[in-house]
């Protein structure tokens, strides 16, 4: 029987020519994978190759360790391995902790209540304002 | 001296009058009296030369570029990791300065502060490709 590609795009197939049709694919699909290693496919994402992963995807995380531990007298847990010092710990109402390693801001770099502050002076300075001079007389030790 | 000290509206100026008039009340607890010393010591050493060695002072470049005129950096004290630093410039007339912050903020020195010291995320990991392209 011979079936034409509009015919199946289009639905004028009854019931027995499509389960013929289904058929052939699925022999031909089987055979193409037996003989070539060609395989379909219809993840919509095929030039996304499993062995060459982009820099865009996320790694998946893995389980590295998985224990059991008990909080001491002063309710304390210990970290085993951490590899970092620091972390952000947000307590969840199930009872469970989130903990995301941080590192220290540098002690360069100027914090931003100085930095509004500066900010604000700059602004008035450059109008030309600031305080009347102050005088140290009163505070220099002799 | 050699030049007036003025302090940047409305904070620097703000805490200096409340520093100042507490000092003379004798209400600096220990941590603000200790401060405050530091502080009239520095201003004292850039009212005569803001280049003098123990202040240490510099340009901050960064600071520059960003408000378009030259901002410096003083140290209060030697010898410390993450000293008390004030940052100034030269105005509004001249033999002005005007000391325009300090850091750390008197805020952070509060108690509890420590709850509110800030965390940065962890930097992105480089991948090679970007290494090689930084070489």
């Amino acid at each position: 029987m011979q079936l034409r590609a509009l015919d199946v795009f289009f639905g004028f197939l009854n019931e027995t020519e499509f389960k013929h049709m289904r058929f052939c694919l699925q022999t031909v699909s089987f055979y193409m994978v037996l003989r070539i290693g060609f395989t379909f496919d219809n993840s919509g994402k095929s030039h996304h190759s499993e062995v060459m992963p982009t820099l865009t995807q996320k790694q998946p995380l893995t389980v590295v360790e998985d224990y059991d531990v008990a909080a001491d007298a002063k309710k304390r847990i210990s970290l085993r391995n951490a590899k970092t010092k620091y972390f952000h710990v947000q307590a969840l109402s199930n009872g469970s902790f989130y903990l995301e390693p941080r590192v220290l801001v540098s002690p360069q770099a100027i914090s931003a209540r100085s930095l509004k502050m500066l900010d604000k002076s700059v602004a008035n300075l450059k109008k030309g304002l600031a305080s009347a001079p102050i005088d140290l007389s009163a505070f220099v030790e002799a | 001296m050699a030049f007036n000290i003025r302090m940047g509206l409305p904070e620097m100026e703000a805490l200096w009058n409340n520093l100042s008039i507490r000092k003379q009340q004798g209400h600096l607890d220990k941590d603000e009296e200790k401060f405050f010393k530091k502080l009239v010591k520095s201003l004292g050493y850039l009212a005569e030369n803001p280049r003098h060695n123990s202040l240490a002072s510099h340009e901050i470049d960064d600071l520059t570029r960003k408000y378009g005129f030259k901002i410096f950096q003083s140290y209060l004290e030697n010898n410390t990791p993450s000293a008390g630093r004030m940052f100034w410039a030269y105005g509004p007339d001249k033999r002005d300065i005007t000391v325009l912050a300090i850091e750390p903020h008197p805020e952070d020195q509060k108690r509890g502060a420590y709850q509110r010291i800030k965390l940065s995320a962890l930097p992105s990991v480089k991948t090679r490709s970007e290494e090689k392209r930084e070489r």
